[in-house]
């Protein structure tokens, strides 16, 4: 037993058990081979930083070699992630039955505006005779890790080229913006998460029509730069993509001003980034109403 | 020639039995298995921290190197970034390891605690070097306390598998 816990016994005894390894090992012996590999370290952070193409292709070569022992990993975490969150469930159940009824009323007549609306515009399309933007088949993809550091927030989804993924495409949720795809393999792809500090996102402020860039911090909240400094958001305003520079598309939900505070403005994503189990690729705004509109 | 060759394979099989913690650690790290915990702590370096000091023999420069390029694959930071702070990790233990191995379990707690301390010290400064911008050391530091405060967890986890030969000694 005193062998088994050997951390919780005396000094002395310590002292007497012999180092095995004590001969073979000692710094002055590591000493030139760690500054070797420090050195080493060195140089391929700087051309890391130079090149980024070549950092990527090893990513993604690596990621996709462990991508299927993670995505075996994470089946059953997530199922006991999942676990703890149906007990919690369980007891709210009655609160949460009656906030989902006035939900789903509330669904249901906005529905029935936004089928009365496209028709409008299906009209209006036909008149003006615009070709209405391609859009990206949805995809489904499931989150097989949560690699990042605390200064690096990223995911990676199953999926790669082989599915038609690309680089840039925004990631999403049902009630929110997750990101955009960083780096894309052949069967894993890394998602930059709107949390991260390289993360920029164009939005704009619902009812107040004013166009700014949200930026990560690493934080859970982002902050929202260059808005005219008349123009000032209510907390609980809705935060929307602008839809400029081509990455994101317009109109979606991002989150809400969570704290006006002087110059500085943050906003609390509204997709939960922390729990995330499957997200999906493309435009699901447009996707969402074609599918209801169908139904 | 048979017999030979399956000794060879034998050892490479039980080195890398014996060094499977050590990714098992970083899969754990990478894939936050605690998240939603709020704080979760590093189990890397804690194990990184025990295998330098109790079997160094095993350890050498070039695997804490190739573990650090693999991290950093697959953490998304740049690489060579985690790679330097393992190695300084590394290098520090290996510094003080006759020191921490003939000394009692809370002494080598303490050193644990102060060399995760410069090594997160150093992984902040070079995050906001790399970033140009001064970044938060709030989750670092939550995260630095957490593993600290839990290695005795991690010592006993892995001095159980040390002695119930649950790995090969």
């Amino acid at each position: 037993m005193a062998r088994g816990f050997l951390f919780f016994t005396k000094k002395k005894e310590r002292l007497q058990s012999a180092d095995p390894v004590r001969s073979s090992v000692s710094l002055r012996r590591k000493k030139w081979s760690l500054v070797f590999f420090c050195f080493l370290s060195t140089l391929i952070l700087l051309s890391s930083l130079i090149d980024l193409r070549m950092t990527k292709k090893i990513r993604t070569f690596m990621t996709d070699m462990t991508a299927p022992v993670m995505e075996v990993v994470s089946i059953p975490l997530q199922y006991v992630i999942h676990g703890f969150k149906e007990i919690r469930v369980f007891f709210d159940t009655y609160d949460q039955n009656l906030y989902l009824q006035r939900e789903n009323q509330l669904l249901r007549s906005k529905l029935e505006y936004l089928k009365s609306v496209e028709k409008d515009l299906e009209k209006i399309l036909e008149v003006v005779k615009i070709t209405p933007e391609k859009k990206d088949p949805l995809i489904l993809s499931r989150v097989i890790a949560y690699p990042g550091r605390p200064f690096v927030k990223s995911i990676i989804i199953n999926g790669g080229r082989a599915v038609g993924l690309s680089e840039d495409r925004p990631v999403l949720v049902p009630n929110g913006l997750v990101g955009r795809i960083l780096e894309v393999g052949e069967w894993s792809s890394r998602v930059l998460l709107i949390t991260d500090i390289s993360s920029r996102v164009p939005v704009t402020i619902q009812g107040l029509n004013v166009d700014g860039i949200l930026e990560g911090t690493n934080m859970e909240m982002v902050r929202l730069k260059y808005i005219p400094p008349k123009k000032v958001p209510k907390i609980g305003d809705r935060i929307e993509t602008s839809g400029r520079g081509g990455i994101f598309p317009k109109g979606v939900l991002v989150g809400y001003i969570s704290e006006v505070n002087g110059g500085e403005i943050w906003v609390t994503p509204s997709a939960d980034l922390e729990s995330l189990n499957y997200v999906v690729l493309g435009d699901l705004i447009e996707n969402d109403l074609k599918e209801a509109s169908q139904s | 020639m048979m017999t030979v060759s399956l000794k060879k394979s034998g050892k490479t099989l039980k080195k890398i039995a014996l060094l499977s913690p050590l990714f098992i650690a970083i899969l754990f790290d990478r894939y936050r298995i605690l998240r939603g915990a709020g704080i979760e702590p590093m189990f890397f370096p804690a194990v990184l921290y025990y295998f330098t000091v109790f079997r160094p023999d095993i350890l050498s420069v070039l695997m804490v190197f190739s573990l650090g390029i693999f991290d950093d694959a697959l953490s998304g930071a740049l690489l060579g970034q985690n790679t330097l702070e393992f190695l300084l990790m590394y290098g520090l233990t290996l510094y003080q390891r006759q020191y921490i191995y003939s000394s009692t379990f809370y002494t080598s707690w303490i050193t644990f605690g102060i060399i995760l301390v410069m090594v997160s010290s150093f992984e902040f400064l070079l995050a906001s070097l790399l970033q140009q911008t001064l970044l938060n050391p709030i989750e670092l530091m939550g995260q630095t306390f957490l593993t600290t405060i839990l290695y005795p967890l991690f010592a006993s986890a892995l001095n159980l598998l040390r002695f119930k030969r649950v790995l090969p000694v």
